[in-house]
């Protein structure tokens, strides 16, 4: 990329750059915009992304990203503590939240099981849902890891945990797309495939 | 060197994602190996090609390209994917595993393919997974020029007889010893028995597979290189 007239913008397309999807040209174009139109929501979004990325962790619970040692999720008493959807990532969160009827907790993997990569239980926490599935309040769990090779692998190996603690694990089926990404799926066909759901 | 593969069958081994949109893939093709190429667009949400690339479907793909890293330039499902479920598909994650470390690039080996796209089969039928895997490993290793010398006795020449008992080396093969039966065997000595079963290809007993295990294990280890198999540790957790 041609350097501009000013380092310090150059050095802002430059950090631009690491949101996906933004290359050189857009990045460009973003930094224009915020310094010739939008100077105070420039000033917020680089206050809000600097106290962002200093406090927000992983909630103790169920590892999705909270800037509390809880998340909001699991604080909310009104939901059923017998049911735990495990997902893959914080935005399959959101998706089965918005997608279904699901009113149980959720446990986040931030990832799944991948040998080729090194990527182990303890790697996605499966240590931590062992002590909550011991723990005995779980009755029910709804695996809906992403239709792949790695998260169908990954929802066996938590079936097999949860058979050991006696726990009934039924994992979604119907309707998601081979090779699909849960976070892409619209509401309906999510809908329907928490509906049908089958036992491991 | 510029290389052109076309409409070559093969099987995604790895799939790592690159840049936004693409991806690093790692194929096993029976005509040039193992062959690394990259994906574009691949991960955009409207690619037709997200659920064609995907372990364990029979593909047929073209690329094209210099050096190691090639460009994917077609790929297709000959047919539909094998159903591995369960421990079936931890077993496919394992051959991979293996298959990435004693692959080479750009090298052919059709029989190595062949054999694998059997097993897949094997892995989609209820034979016993164990067995399935030893037989494979024990072809692998003659495919790449280490057939196991289970026939007879190397220092004697005469053949292994069941009851009797064996120093096994993988390189050199096997000799009689006389040790008791009854004290558990050392790491490198193994009933004839289970010699002449792995030598037949018929492992049923439990006992015979476990032996066929530790001696395949070994034999195979240097050529998987100094690091564990992640898959192994998986497995052995299940
Ligand atoms: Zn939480």
């Amino acid at each position: 990329m041609t350097p501009t007239f000013s380092p310090l913008i150059d050095e802002l397309i430059e950090r631009l750059r690491c949101l996906p999807g933004v290359g050189p040209k857009s990045a460009q174009r973003m930094a224009f915009h915020l310094l010739s139109r939008e100077r105070d929501k420039g000033k917020q979004l680089s206050q809000s992304l600097a106290k962002s990325m200093e406090d927000i962790g992983y909630c103790e619970r169920c590892r999705t990203f909270s800037e509390n040692p809880l998340c909001q999720i699991c604080l909310q008493k009104s939901r059923d503590p017998a049911v735990l959807c495990v997902v893959e990532t914080p935005a399959d969160v959101l998706a089965v939240e918005q997608g279904s009827h699901f009113r149980g907790y959720y446990f986040v993997l931030m990832g799944h099981l991948s040998p080729l990569d090194g990527i182990g239980p303890e790697d996605i926490g499966l240590d931590k849902l062992s002590l909550r599935l011991a723990q005995g309040e779980i009755k029910e769990m709804v695996l809906a890891t992403n239709p792949t090779v790695e998260g169908d692998a990954t929802a066996h190996y938590i079936a097999n945990m949860a058979k050991n603690h006696g726990i009934r694990a039924t994992r979604i089926a119907y309707g998601v797309p081979i090779g699909g990404e849960l976070e892409y799926i619209d509401s309906n066909t999510l809908a329907h495939a928490f509906n049908g759901r089958f036992e491991l | 060197m510029k290389t052109t593969i076309t409409l070559q069958p093969a099987y995604l081994l790895h799939y790592r994602a690159y840049r936004d949109t693409s991806a690093l893939l790692d194929l096993f093709t029976p005509e040039y190996g193992r062959v690394s190429v990259v994906a574009k667009g691949i991960r955009r949400e409207k690619s037709s090609l997200k659920g064609v690339l995907q372990p364990f479907v029979p593909l047929l793909i073209s690329c094209q390209g210099k050096g190691d890293l090639l460009t994917l330039t077609h790929a297709e499902s000959r047919s539909a994917v094998w159903p591995l479920a369960g421990e079936a598909l931890f077993s496919g994650m394992y051959l991979h595993e293996v298959l990435i470390r004693v692959l080479k690039r750009m090298a052919p080996e059709t029989e190595i393919f062949r054999a694998y796209e059997l097993v897949l089969k094997a892995l989609t039928r209820q034979y016993t997974l164990e067995k399935v895997l030893r037989l494979f490993e024990k072809y692998l290793l003659h495919c790449l020029g280490y057939t196991l010398p289970l026939y007879q006795d190397s220092q004697t020449g005469h053949p292994i007889e069941a009851e009797f008992l064996y120093h096994f080396d993988p390189e050199k093969g096997a000799v009689k010893v006389n040790i008791s039966q009854k004290t558990e065997l050392p790491e490198d000595v193994y009933r004839g028995a289970s010699l002449l079963a792995l030598a037949r290809g018929v492992l049923i007993e439990n006992s015979i597979l476990r032996d066929a295990k530790r001696l395949i294990r070994r034999a195979l280890a240097p050529h998987l290189g100094p690091r564990p198999l992640n898959s192994r540790l998986l497995f052995k957790s299940l």
